[in-house]
């Protein structure tokens, strides 16, 4: 009876195997057993790009108090400032993962009831201290757009008005001042930015910033042209056209020329598809850009072959 | 595991939370369990009362100063130390006392158990000694009796503001700070050309240089018990005061409307008039006296305002005799008092100094 829990119960497998039951042997006596395997250190290898190295400093198990002595402090949150939306996220990640390092060796040395601990907790408080001034930029940079959209609101059109009015009075803004002017308040203000890219979303601001300019510049320069027989630009295409072309009499010039192509068409577009036809316009020019450049590109390589 | 430990530091007994009293006592009851050699010689400071300015420390590790006070007065040594936790400083050449150190914890070269400790120094039991030129080119020390700080400057070696020290009642004479020790950067510092660097510039109310999808809001936990200080559900009265902007002060035509207001209630009558107070009584008591139903009129007789007005001056006159019992009272304890006393100190001088 007792054997038989024995063999029901026990655990060890060698054991199990030498019981004697009602049957005979379960294992037969000839079978040789090898000596079981010791689980040491020795016997496990662990790949070099394990993820879990990442807890490691340089491979070591702990660190001793003398490689973890600072003489540093945190980063201040005037620094902080100063650094980009990607600087600021790769340091995050930098100090989260020393703090991960450091809290692993703090708890071994706190298993074996050492003081150390202590140092190991100091320095990840001095990390701790970065990362919390790094958020408190972050929400300062939020908060301060949301105030500034919202001073916007209250008075942003006297501002673009006292714009058109300097930029209309103002005898010679073909210069590269005045360019680099355009360039930023189209920027600032409408999120356009200089050169297109295939991420472009065009919404209202986009297009309320392509109307300002297109019109800005068609004011300023459709008398210099000689083409204010044109009168007003009469929908978003028109006014797309001068928005590409440069801020110069002889952009301006060439937007008139496409324009009265267009106006030969005797189409206009409505306000309700008025978003949908620049996003169009900036595909499309997206897509001739890509396929020159996929020409060029070929055309290298069979000159490159030839010689 | 080490969520639990850090719940025991958020939660678990801490001594800087209880009452002076009671610190002091625990204070007490961890000195006794420490060591001889390792107890401190000096109170520790509780963290808030601690110096974090070179005002507070008056002093700096480098400084030459004058010892005031215990065997050692007189002698010009250097600052070698500061010991934060006591608000105390070390001294190259100072008192020490004699410790027995446990052989874990001995130094390099070390043969005995008995060890020469140096002892702390208060920041008053020292003078601060700094050099003046005389006229003729020569040299002279002297101690600062008193210290005064006035002004700042950006101090390249401590890398800081510091404030000028100078010498009370003569304000012209600056004694100024040690040169530190150069501090190498360790292993964890960033370079100093990295930091300066600028890489952020706003130039766009559109859009920040943040990645699509980002808000603020995904580094807050939204399901947190208590709300960020950015965004409260309840405003406490603090935070009320914080976010009202100040009061305008008042324009001219509403400080004329004011004065036109307070002009009226002036006018107004708030006292009565012994004509009209006449009037209303006579009108009163002719409708009293002209009662005919006489349960009413009794009610009315026990309301009778010379009834109360006479229970009152009763009252009063109790009042008055009850205080000047009381003077009489003490008038008369007085006496007794005085009489107790000479009697008590003629028993003195008879059988010498007894306590009573």
């Amino acid at each position: 009876m007792f054997k038989q829990q024995i063999s029901k119960f026990h655990t060890s497998a060698v054991e199990m195997a030498r019981t004697t039951s009602r049957k005979g042997y379960r294992l037969s006596p000839h079978v040789k057993l090898r000596k079981p395997i010791l689980p040491t250190i020795d016997n496990i290898t662990v790949k070099e790009d394990h993820p879990l190295w990442e807890f490691f400093s340089n491979g070591k198990f702990v660190r001793t108090g003398q490689e973890i002595a600072y003489t540093g402090r945190p980063w201040s949150v005037q620094e902080l400032r100063r650094k980009s939306f990607e600087d600021l996220h790769g340091l995050w990640y930098v100090c989260l993962k020393e703090r991960n390092r450091l809290y692993r060796e703090e708890h071994v040395y706190e298993q074996v009831g050492s003081m150390r601990s202590n140092e190991f907790d100091g320095l990840s408080e001095q990390i701790r201290a970065t990362m919390w001034r790094i958020k408190q930029v972050l929400t300062e940079r939020d908060s301060s757009l949301l105030r500034a959209k919202a001073e916007f609101k209250a008075d942003g059109e006297k501002y673009l008005q006292e714009f058109r009015e300097k930029y209309l009075q103002e005898e010679q803004v073909e210069t590269d001042e005045w360019f680099d002017k355009l360039e930023r308040i189209q920027y600032a203000i409408f999120g356009i930015p200089d050169v297109l890219d295939t991420n472009i979303k065009v919404d209202l601001t986009f297009l309320k910033g392509v109307k300002f300019i297109g019109e800005l510049k068609f004011a300023k320069f459709a008398e210099a042209a000689g083409r204010s027989d044109l009168g007003e630009l009469r929908d978003i295409a028109e006014i797309y056209t001068v928005f590409e072309e440069s801020a110069t009499v002889e952009g301006v010039q060439n937007a008139c020329d496409k324009i009265d192509e267009y106006r030969l068409s005797e189409i206009t577009i409505p306000g309700s598809k008025e978003i949908q036809v620049v996003q169009g316009f900036i595909d499309d020019k997206i897509q001739q850009a890509q396929s020159e450049f996929i020409e060029e590109a070929e055309n290298e390589k069979i000159e490159n072959k030839s010689i | 595991m080490s969520s639990l430990r850090d719940l025991s530091k958020r939660y678990g007994a801490n001594v800087d939370r209880f009452p002076h009293y009671l610190r002091k006592m625990f204070e007490q009851m961890s000195k006794k369990s420490q060591l001889p050699a390792l107890r401190p010689d000096a109170r520790i400071v509780e963290e808030s009362k601690r110096f974090t300015k070179p005002s507070q420390w008056k002093v700096q590790v480098g400084d030459r100063v004058l010892i005031t006070r215990g065997k050692l007065s007189g002698t010009v040594t250097k600052v070698a130390a500061l010991h934060e936790a006591s608000n105390r400083i070390y001294l190259e050449q100072s008192e020490t006392r004699r410790i027995i150190a446990p052989q874990a914890f001995w130094q390099p070269n070390q043969d005995s158990h008995v060890l020469e400790y140096p002892k702390t120094y208060h920041i008053n039991d020292v003078k601060v000694v700094g050099t003046i030129v005389e006229e003729d080119g020569t040299e002279r020390d002297i101690a600062a009796d008193k210290l005064v700080f006035k002004g700042a400057y950006f101090d390249q070696d401590y890398n800081k503001m510091m404030p000028i020290r100078r010498i009370k009642y003569n304000e012209h004479i600056v004694i100024p700070w040690p040169k530190p020790e150069p501090v190498e950067d360790c292993e964890f510092s960033t370079p100093r050309e990295v930091t300066e660097v600028r890489t952020h510039y706003t130039d766009s109310i559109v859009k920040l240089d943040t990645p699509e999808g980002y808000s603020v809001e995904t580094f807050r936990n939204p399901t947190a018990k208590n709300w960020s200080k950015w965004n409260k559900r309840y405003l406490s009265k603090s935070d009320i005061k914080k976010l009202t902007p100040p009061e305008m002060p008042l324009s001219e035509t509403k400080k004329a409307m004011l004065a036109d207001k307070l002009k009226i209630k002036e006018q107004q009558i708030t006292e009565m008039s012994p004509e009209v107070l006449e009037f209303i009584g006579g009108k009163v008591a002719q409708h009293l006296n002209s009662i005919t139903d006489p349960n009413f009129k009794q009610f009315v007789d026990a309301n009778d305002p010379a009834r109360f007005i006479a229970k009152k001056a009763k009252k009063a006159e109790e009042k008055k005799a009850l205080i000047e019992n009381n003077k009489e009272n003490y008038k008369l304890n007085e006496i007794r008092k005085r009489v107790e006393q000479k009697h008590k100190s003629k028993s003195v001088k008879k059988h010498g100094n007894k306590i009573w």
